[in-house]
């Protein structure tokens, strides 16, 4: 009877459903599942819900009391008597007190995560901070925690720990994006309405993730609410923006659609104020219909579009009369007409189709079949007409400039939860990369009368496509011993092929966290990556010119290794602490030569930019406070990242600062809900100014002939440091309930004290005359600093529904 | 509503361009530094060195300093100074200064202390010799059309080159290819009654080695091009790798040229060859070249600025010393079958 009873109990049953929003039927990703054991000091047995709101969990045979629980949502514990697998599907309640949530294992980010340097935007805070222009911004929120960096003030740009812009591997619902930005850099392509989720990883990264070498930054967004119809409408001061969210079939499938577009009919009189003949607009569109067949299968099928476009349009007339000169319009003697128009055309469009299917309990997979394009056009023409004693003689000149990439991505992934110690996580992912870098043509069309003088087309560039075959499987197991010591070990294998050369890349990853009582713990983590595609961008604002190209047979992945280390204390009351240390090394990074440029053309790049090594190592201290009505942090960041590349292409050879080193970096983010009429929220940052090169003297250099000349003498890369940029914005944010729904206006005001911050400098040189003999007195050279955004108040209306 | 919120963007966008100087540094504040350069040629005797002072913002030329160059520990020889002048248009009379010329031998492994001295000021710089690199040779393969290459857009021929290089197994080379065309005027008895020799560059785009991309035609209009022919090892280490080149003529013309076609006289005919070096180079002055090419390529602030490479004691400025292995490739007394005969003026010849 004791061996009976013993047996039941070492029998395992696993618990498996979705876990979801109680209003919305919105599943909620990292919502925590805990077994409550009654014996005191028993190993935590707990579970996480993955990114689709999926959670399974093996809890012995018997009477057992469980708890569900989520940030800013009502616990929810239930007595369960296991006898079998089973399928629970829980709905929690949104809470008006934003809580802690109950401790869990496997969190993905956060203190109590085996991650190092991971960590989750809160939506509370994303939906609070002040926001430049009224435009809440994803990437601009992450700029605030620590080891994240943005470039210039206002821009999007992201820099975490020492990497490059391009070294983020930025995935929309799994998809990585190449064109994150709008408005060359000031508002990220991210709706702040579709997001559900931001999930950052910058020290340890788990197997699954791969393809860049400094961060991960997992945006999920909403599915839909299967119950009823919601929606929202937002005017801000450059934008509208629209969410509609809805069940086509209730219970089973969903809608959600979000929009935004920038209200060119505002802009443009801004443009013509400063005489500028053109025009600028964006828009972001984001769709995704989520149909559930069984409580095993449901199907997500989503798509982004999203598109900026610049137009200038310039006519002029110079018609004239031959006796008197004056003009007469097309009664002139001579007819003569110039028009020139440029359209910029760039942007996004990505479709995915996801199935979700559990496999029993243990085991659910995803596959995901995506399309992603990029593209970017840029169109000149130009037309001379002139019509003289009936003569009609014309000159159009067309120049078209076009690059783009089209991904095919195919991948499965499998979450497997054998024993509740385990939960392994693998698969397999091919992506099929089609870089078209640059096609170009220029053609010459004159005609008079009937008569073409000249007919030319000519192509200018390579116009190679580069085709890229990218496979990467991987396997990871979080795993736990006892109560204090859970792992993460996994292996990522990538292969690339381009220009018939195979690139293999077994990157090993590990992490680890120790609990040592009293809510302090330790991680350790290593990680290698490797990334296959680079960003070719001559200038530190996001441009559209910029290009996305592949490693060839010649340029070498670039890999990074990185190690950190990390003490946590989880110190309650909603107050978590973490100091944690980097080291990373790069390999094959890549950068400009001296004097190179990709302006205008990108073919023969490989010959413009130098392979070299860089290293980046700091340590970032973070001082959070997640529940309550005050909530937000402090983050500082310091931090140290350098670059060599030993072909002596670059700065002779030697170490040199990277443009984006930062010594210090300090974030403070507040939030305070006085009551459900009004919340305020305040953010301040400050960080040291990136490095320059200037130029202080002149000095001779021999050509191959022996040919002296005189040119500008520079005795290092970086060797002038900016000065600091630091600071304030203010929000409020005043809510009504409404008969249906709810209204905010949003007041923020940017850069509160005015502080007029380098966001670009550039160098000329200056000379200094006597007054009286006009003799020059000195010369050097003056670095001129332009703030962009000085102080700057705006505002935004939303009205829910 | 919509005028009211577009006057308060302008507004706020009126006071977007703030404009503030950060600092502004006076290069008059830098103090004189001698800027010492020279490129020793290990086939030559007479070497060229070069003295500026960089003060302020300016590098002025250096016309009496002290120079000298002394081999393995030697006695210095002294530099001497070339000035002078010509007329130019006008009746103006133009002063020149070539620096100072060093006469001294040298060979491969040698250490060459280059000194400069003037006033209080003074720079040195110690380079070695490096060895040849191993045997090249090189061949003649084919005259070919070059489809539009001319300054008028013309189609030209050109003679097109296949060069063997032998590589030093073992050590990091660094290279640079160049080219001597001479052309003679003989007698009907042999005899040479002038000669006119200049510094060839080779045309080398369709070679991988020398351009690893494929380069296009706004590539050349920016200047991004590996003009001097500078390649490393690293493709071919230990081995041998042979450069395609062509001889590229176009702006083949020098103040002898008119004197030496004037010349001709009846029964007088032509020859040329071609002497083909590749000079091994250090790794710095490998970089320093490369400088120099990115130099020209510089589109100011979408650029970063060009760092050169140095080794000047005390001052500013590179040394260097190149040891070349040299192929020469004698023309046939008669042209090949089929070929113009040898005038330089053929290379000016428009296809028909």
């Amino acid at each position: 009877m004791v061996a009976a009873g013993a047996a039941a109990f070492a029998q395992k049953i696993t618990v498996s459903g979705y876990i979801t929003d109680a209003k919305s039927g919105e599943s909620l990703i990292g919502a925590g599942v805990i077994y409550n054991n009654p014996v005191q000091g028993a190993p935590l047995v707990g579970a996480v819900s993955n990114n689709y709101g999926y959670y399974t969990l093996s809890l012995p045979a018997g009477e057992r009391s469980v708890t569900w629980s989520f940030l800013g949502y009502a616990d929810h514990t239930e007595t369960l008597y296991l006898r079998r697998d089973t399928v629970i599907n829980v709905h929690l309640e949104p809470s008006a007190s934003i809580k802690e949530a109950v401790v869990t294992a496997r969190k993905e980010a956060g203190l109590n995560s085996t991650n190092t340097g991971a960590l989750e935007v809160p939506q509370s805070v994303l939906e609070t901070m002040p926001a430049l222009f009224g435009e809440k911004d994803v990437l601009k929120s992450l700029q605030f925690l620590p080891g994240v960096q943005g470039g210039s003030t206002g821009s999007s740009g992201i820099y975490v720990r020492g990497g490059g812009p391009d070294e983020n591997l930025i995935l929309l619902d799994d998809i990585p994006l190449y064109g994150v930005n709008h408005m060359f850099g000031i508002f990220s392509v991210f709706t702040p309405e579709a997001v559900k989720k931001v999930t950052l990883f910058k020290g340890s990264f788990p197997a699954r993730y791969g393809g860049r070498l400094s961060s991960v930054i997992d945006v999920r967004t909403n599915d839909g609410n299967d119950k009823e119809f919601h929606g929202l409408v937002s005017v801000g001061m450059l934008s509208d923006r629209v969410h509609l969210e809805g069940p086509i079939v209730k219970g089973t499938t969903t809608f959600s659609v979000s929009g935004r577009v920038l209200h060119s009919f505002l802009f443009t009189p801004i443009l013509r104020a400063f005489d500028i003949p053109a025009n600028y607009y964006f828009y972001d569109l984001n769709g995704k219909i989520a149909h559930k067949f069984s409580n095993g299968d449901r199907l997500i099928a989503s798509v982004y579009h999203g598109r900026d476009r610049f137009l200038v349009k310039y006519e002029d007339d110079y018609s004239y009369n031959y006796d008197d000169y004056n003009y007469r319009g097309s009664d002139s003697d001579v007819v003569r007409k110039e028009s020139t128009n440029i359209n910029v055309d760039w942007g996004n469009t990505v479709g995915a189709l996801r199935w979700n299917h559990a496999f029993g309990s243990k085991l659910f997979a995803n596959t995901t079949l995506a399309y992603n394009h990029y593209e970017m056009d840029v169109d000149l023409t130009y037309l001379d007409y002139t019509k003289e004693k009936g003569i009609e003689t014309q000159q159009k000149m067309d120049v078209t400039y076009d690059s783009g990439i089209n991904d095919i991505d195919f991948k499965m992934d499998f979450d497997y939860n054998p024993v509740p110690e385990h939960l392994v996580k693998f698969g397999v992912e091919y992506i099929h990369h089609d870089f078209r870098p640059q096609t170009a043509t220029f053609s010459e069309k004159e005609t008079v009368g009937k008569e073409t003088m000249m007919d030319t087309t000519m192509n200018m560039s390579s116009g190679n496509k580069l085709i890229g075959h990218e496979v990467s499987l991987y396997i990871e197991d979080d795993f736990v011993i006892g109560q204090r010591l859970s792992f993460n070990p996994g292996l990522h294998l990538g292969y690339f092929r381009t220009q018939g050369k195979n690139y293999f890349s077994p990157q090993p990853r590990f992490s680890g966290r120790l609990d040592i009582g009293g809510g302090v713990s330790i991680k350790a983590s290593y990680a290698r990556m490797s990334q296959y595609v680079h960003l070719l961008a001559s200038t530190d604002i996001s441009l559209p010119t910029d290009l996305w190209v592949p490693i060839t047979k010649d340029i070498k992945p670039e890999t990074a290794d990185q190690f950190s280390l990390g003490t946590y204390w989880d110190a309650g009351h909603g107050w978590e602490l973490s100091l944690e240390g980097y080291y990373k090394k790069m390999n094959n990074i890549l950068e400009y030569k001296d004097g190179m440029s990709v302006l205008i053309t990108s073919s023969g790049w490989e010959d413009k930019v130098a392979m070299g090594e860089g290293r980046a190592y700091g340590m970032e201290l973070f001082i959070q406070k997640k529940t309550g009505n005050t909530t937000g942090w402090l983050g500082y960041t310091l931090a140290k990242s350098d670059r060599r590349f030993p072909d002596g292409s670059i700065n002779r050879g030697e170490w040199y600062p990277f443009k984006y080193d930062r010594r210090h970096d300090i974030s403070l983010v507040v939030n305070h809900r006085f009551n459900d009429r009004i919340d305020i929220s305040g953010s301040w940052k400050f960080f040291t100014g990136g490095v320059t090169t200037l130029t202080t003297r002149e000095f001779t250099v021999l050509d191959v002939n022996n040919n002296p000349r005189e040119v500008d003498y520079v005795s290092s890369r970086g060797n002038y440091r900016l000065p600091p940029t630091h600071t304030l914005n203010l929000g409020v944010n005043f809510h009504k309930k409404k008969r249906h729904g709810e209204r905010v206006w949003n007041i923020s005001i940017y850069n509160v004290y005015n502080n007029l911050n380098p966001d670009f400098v550039y160098k000329e040189r200056a000379a200094e005359y006597d007054p009286v003999t006009y003799r020059l007195k000195r010369e050097g050279v003056r670095v001129t600093k332009i703030t962009v955004l000085p102080l700057l108040p705006s505002f935004s209306y939303t009205r829910k529904f | 509503m919509r005028r009211y919120i577009s006057m308060i963007l302008a507004a706020a966008f009126a006071t977007v361009s703030c404009e503030n100087i950060v600092e502004e540094i006076w290069s008059s504040d830098n103090e004189a530094i001698l800027v010492l350069n020279a490129q020793l040629r290990q086939d030559e005797t007479s070497h060229r060195i070069f003295v500026n002072c960089s003060h302020g913002g300016r590098s002025e030329t250096i016309q009496d300093a002290e120079v000298s160059v002394s081999v393995n520990g030697g006695v210095p020889v002294k530099g001497v100074p070339l000035a002078y002048t010509r007329e130019g248009f006008g009746g103006y009379t133009l002063e020149y200064f070539d620096g100072y010329e060093v006469t001294v031998s040298l060979s491969p492994g040698d250490k060459v202390d280059v000194k400069a001295k003037w006033n209080s000021l003074s720079a040195s710089a110690t380079v070695e010799v490096p060895d040849a690199c191993g045997v090249i040779s090189a061949v003649d393969t084919a005259m070919v059309f070059v489809p539009a290459g001319g300054e008028d857009g013309q189609d030209y021929r050109s003679r097109q080159y296949s060069i063997s290089v032998q590589d030093r197994s073992g050590e990091n080379n660094y290279y640079m290819l160049s080219f001597q065309e001479t052309f003679y005027r003989i007698s009907p008895t042999g005899k040479i009654l002038a000669q006119m020799t200049n510094e060839g560059a080779f045309d080398s785009s369709a070679d991988h080695l020398l351009h690893p991309m494929e380069t296009s035609l706004l590539d050349d209009i920016l200047g991004d091009d590996n003009r001097y022919n500078i390649f490393t090892d690293e493709m071919f280490a230990g081995s041998s790798y042979t450069l395609k080149v062509m001889d590229s003529t176009y702006g083949f013309y020098d103040e002898n040229w008119t004197m030496f076609w004037d010349d001709f006289q009846e029964g007088d005919y032509y020859s040329m060859d071609r002497v083909i070096r590749v000079y091994t180079l250090t790794f710095d002055e490998y970089v320093y070249l490369k400088s120099i090419i990115a130099a020209n390529n510089d589109l100011g602030f979408m650029t970063e600025p060009v760092i050169y490479a140095e080794n000047v004691e005390g001052g500013l400025g590179f040394v260097t010393a190149m040891t070349p292995s040299s192929y020469t490739i004698k023309f046939p007394a008669e042209p090949y079958e089929g070929e113009p005969p040898y005038t330089a003026y053929r290379y000016y010849e428009k296809i028909i």
